[in-house]
């Protein structure tokens, strides 16, 4: 049995998929409203939240949802090659900037911006 | 780089941060490594051996031609360990290696050749190569205390945010100050 919370507390019969997808959206609809970037590095929590936010940046039924900036910093120990989550966010141009922390990296991805090391 | 002791102690101090690597807590327990660091005028080893298995045999101060040996798993800050060894023995995990370059202490990075994914030697021989610290491996680590120059060692300079968060500033579309 699934339930959903309709208004004022009253809470009501529904299916399951819509009892997972109704509070998510909701949730996430506030919180991309008012976000504005996203600046992350490598870790495997940050993805879903990068992908949901890069979904978001287009216009889903006509409506531009969100004007939300997704940066990538990649970790300092990426001396010769990316990170997965990096070459990824690269590859797919997910985020919007991808930040690298060695000069030796920039041949390799010249879209990616060498600003020095931030350690 | 000065140590700051003037009781005579000379520390050296071994780091495995979060991880268990028992290889190396072997190796700097170890008769050789020992005796190497003994003739180079250290008199005390702890170790910080996190998650390991391994526990070394701690040894009292005093013993003539020997090096007093202690260990603990965790700390909350081992900055303050760092600050008063002169010597810094590390796994070759990035927060580690870059508080120690930061407090300006000489460093030897020791990689753990049981890990799977071993990017973290790239940063390791990186800082090698420009002389920031000398890196080594657990069955190697004798041979690197016997040759290493310590003195030729250059001071890492910590890097700065500034320049990434003006090339963010700009992306958003804030004016330069």
């Amino acid at each position: 049995m699934c339930f959903k919370i309709v208004k004022d507390g009253l809470v009501s019969r529904c299916s399951f998929g819509l009892s997972i997808v109704s509070p998510t959206l909701h949730g996430l609809l506030v919180l991309l409203l008012f976000l504005v970037l996203i600046l992350c590095d490598d870790l495997e929590t940050c993805t879903p939240l990068c992908v949901i936010a890069f979904l978001f940046k287009f216009k889903l039924l006509g409506v531009r949802w969100s004007s939300i900036f997704f940066l990538y910093v990649e970790n300092v120990a990426r001396v010769k090659k990316l990170s997965l989550s990096g070459f990824m966010h690269y590859k797919l141009r997910t985020a919007d900037q991808l930040f690298i922390q060695w000069p030796q990296l920039q041949n390799k991805y010249p879209r990616a911006h060498y600003a020095g090391s931030l350690m | 780089m000065e140590d700051g002791e003037n009781d005579g102690k000379r520390l050296v101090f071994v780091t495995v941060g979060t991880t268990s690597f028992d290889a190396l807590v072997k190796a700097v327990v170890s008769q050789n490594v020992k005796e190497e660091l003994h003739k180079r005028g250290y008199t005390h080893l702890l170790i910080q051996m996190g998650r390991g298995i391994y526990s070394p045999p701690k040894v009292c101060d005093g013993a003539d031609g020997s090096l007093a040996v202690d260990y603990f798993t965790f700390s909350s800050s081992i900055a303050d360990y760092i600050r008063s060894a002169s010597l810094v023995i590390s796994h070759a995990g990035s927060g580690s290696i870059f508080e120690t370059l930061k407090l300006g202490k000489p460093l030897i990075v020791v990689v753990n050749e049981d890990l799977m994914d071993n990017h973290q030697c790239e940063l390791a021989e990186e800082l090698e190569e420009r002389k920031h610290l000398y890196c080594a491996r657990p069955h190697s680590l004798n041979q690197t205390l016997t040759k290493m120059e310590l003195d030729s060692l250059v001071r890492y300079t910590p890097g700065d945010g500034t320049p990434v968060a003006r090339i963010i500033d700009r992306f958003l579309g804030f004016p330069d100050d």
